[in-house]
């Protein structure tokens, strides 16, 4: 078993789910679609882009789902919501929301969690993930 | 030159026939009664499979692992539902021929189904799902579920698609072809090629495009697998959850469905059955708290877990002593075939820790239902500040370590005097319920477009809310360190995790004052 000298270590590793939350937080977006093969499209073609290295952890599936589906990202998104990050909006289910006061506290978080140059991408990628969902009554 | 895995898998299917011999009379098909599906008739050649100890040893592995602590009558075993799952995969099949064609689904492919339907759980280890959260992230397997290939398959299923298209169960099965293939021409026809086929069918991997719906039969949003285990499960715990097979028998079809890679034929259902497959959704995601996260079945669960990491720590090794005195060979529990090596009943038998006092112990607990207790409730409703610093650490790789690493610290709190084993104190996060069916288009409307369910209803992000709201973590201990492990609990989480607890994390324990 793993003593308690490997926790400091191992609490401070960055998970998936830093890692999804920084990117949403970094989009500045209030809400955007939870059309799942839009999400999991995005979240494939920054992983075969600058995102490579922060989303290897994100396999995504190949002839068996109808669009390249990730598990760990549905995972994830799952426990955003239930870690009061994320929440669907009533009464339509249609989009996923993050409260400003929420994306300050991830951006706050991301710096102690990630390197410089892993926060570089992360906004990047935000910033993409913005131009690919917002409308223009979303913020 | 075959991997590691591969040479293990190998050296395991060769321990399991090395005594076997088909014996079934080639010429006379058996009947097997099920308590749920009734009766349905087996060929020689299937008995002879069935029969095999790669399958008999199903018979020793629960269903629902420790479930049948909390629901009495939850003993149903892997081989039940093996059988099950042969017996519904069937009846898919009689039904799209009788609306597609007689030979829509070749007998051939029948054949196929069949064998995967009774091969497809032969991967699972010891209590089922407990022991696979232990070779879960093994190298082996973390390796194989980089290729996107077999990203979607759970780590059982790799490990019986490895079996199936081991070189040893290769040469196995020509022993059934030789025996059975006069009289029955479509064993005569599964080869090598045949087998992979069947291994691949397993994983949810159809053998073409045009043939995708062979792979949803077994492995899909609503495949024989699921229905028999949602059904039998519900069945035996006597947990009123209703399937209704017969409507989704009525409604099933095979249409176009254009997919990132092109067009696939896939099994779908008419729109006026949609509620069938909500019925299946909202179903296997009730069985998550009911059962298979319910608190008792996860702190026996946990018991059983830390029995084994105390093995296999301390001991390195399984099986000790015999009835009899005798030494058994040895069972390592490092890499995932190992776990295929024991059988529930073995773990149970207290006779095989007669030399461990410590082991012993622990095992007479379990038989006289002298079972952990817990000692904290982590949920959106106990913790009121930073609930996203604890589910940070569901997925994550190292999650394990983590808890391992706060358990030990929680122990490390206890008073002296009170002490007993780090191994004593479990954390458990549990993960997140899977939900992915919803998002297939599996709908055929009335113009023949297929649709997801997710696109009728919001199926998905509504149960997302449901099993968010639904998900809990505990701290679980023995009944006497309960109301220590309770406070060190609180604790050490809220220092190391940076969370607040409410009183209903302490109070949703019953903690008992002695």
């Amino acid at each position: 078993m793993k003593g308690s000298s490997d926790l400091n270590v191992l609490l401070k590793l960055p998970t998936p789910q830093d890692i999804v939350a920084t990117i949403l937080a970094y989009s500045d977006l209030d809400t955007f679609p939870s059309d799942r093969k839009e999400l999991h499209r995005f979240m494939k073609n920054e992983r075969e882009g600058e995102g490579k290295q922060l989303l290897s952890a994100f396999v995504f599936s190949q002839g068996v789902d109808l669009f390249p589906f990730s598990r760990l990202l549905e995972s994830v998104l799952m426990q955003l919501q239930l870690g009061g990050w994320l929440s669907a909006k009533n009464p339509e289910y249609e989009r996923l929301g993050i409260t400003g006061k929420k994306r300050s506290e991830i951006k706050d978080k991301a710096v102690e969690r990630f390197s410089r140059e892993e926060l570089s991408i992360l906004q990047k990628i935000g910033r993409r993930f913005r131009e690919s969902f917002s409308t223009p009554n979303t913020n | 030159m075959p991997t590691e895995f591969e040479g293990e898998i190998e050296r395991y299917v060769k321990s399991c026939f090395a005594e076997y011999e088909p014996s079934a009379p080639p010429d006379r098909r058996k009947a097997i009664h099920d308590a749920l599906w009734g009766t349905t008739t087996l060929s020689p050649a299937e008995i002879a499979l069935l029969d095999c100890p790669l399958l008999q040893r199903l018979r020793f592995i629960h269903q629902t692992a420790f479930a049948f602590y909390v629901y009495p009558s939850a003993n149903h075993s892997r081989l039940e539902h093996s059988i099950g799952v042969l017996f519904l995969v069937t009846r898919l099949i009689e039904t799209l021929n009788s609306k597609k064609g007689s030979d829509f689904i070749t007998p051939l492919e029948k054949q196929q189904l069949r064998l995967a339907a009774l091969l497809h759980d032969c991967g699972h280890g010891i209590m089922s799902h407990i022991s696979e959260r232990f070779y879960e992230h093994h190298p082996w397997i973390v390796d194989m579920q980089v290729d996107p290939k077999y990203q979607a398959a759970k780590a059982h299923e790799l490990i019986s698609y490895m079996i199936v298209k081991s070189r040893m169960f290769d040469e196995f099965f020509s022993k059934i072809r030789a025996k059975y293939g006069k009289e029955d021409k479509e064993i005569a026809n599964i080869d090598f090629g045949k087998l992979d086929e069947i291994a691949n069918l397993i994983i949810g991997r159809p053998p073409s495009p045009e043939k995708a719906y062979l792979a949803g039969i077994i492995n899909g949003p609503f495949d024989a697998d699921k229905l028999d285990y949602i059904s039998r499960d519900s069945y035996f715990t006597g947990l009123r959850l209703a399937v209704d097979i017969e409507r989704l028998l009525y409604a099933l079809d095979v249409s176009p469905v254009e997919t990132e890679t092109g067009t696939e034929k896939r099994l779908v259902a008419i729109s006026s059955a949609a509620s069938v497959f909500e019925q299946i959704l909202f179903s296997k995601i009730q069985l998550y708290p009911c059962l298979y996260q319910h608190a008792k079945v996860k702190a026996t669960d946990s018991m059983l877990t830390m029995f084994l990491k105390l093995i296999r720590d301390q001991y390195g090794h399984f099986k000790t002593k015999s009835e009899e005195g005798k030494i058994l060979p040895q069972v390592m529990l490092s890499s995932p075939v190992d776990f295929l090596q024991l059988t529930d009943f073995d773990l149970l038998n207290p006779y095989l820790y007669g030399g461990v006092p410590e082991l012993q112990k622990t095992i007479l607990n379990l038989r006289n239902r002298d079972l952990w207790l817990k000692a904290l409730v982590i949920s959106s409703n106990t913790v009121d500040k930073n609930m996203d610093n604890i589910t940070r650490l569901i997925k994550s790789e190292h999650v394990q370590s983590i808890l391992d690493g706060l358990g030990v610290e929680i122990y490390s709190r206890i008073p002296d005097h009170l002490k007993t084993t780090v191994y004593d104190v479990v954390v458990d996060f549990p993960d997140v319920a899977p939900l992915n069916e919803a998002n297939l288009q599996v709908v055929k409307q009335p113009d023949d477009k297929v649709v997801s369910l997710n696109s009728l209803f919001p199926t998905h992000d509504w149960l997302q809310t449901y099993v968010a709201k639904k998900w809990k973590g505990h701290v679980f201990c023995p009944k006497e360190l309960q109301l220590v492990v309770n406070k060190a609990a609180i604790e050490v989480l809220e220092t190391r995790l940076q969370v607040k607890f409410n009183s209903l994390a302490t109070s949703l324990a019953h903690i008992r004052s002695s």
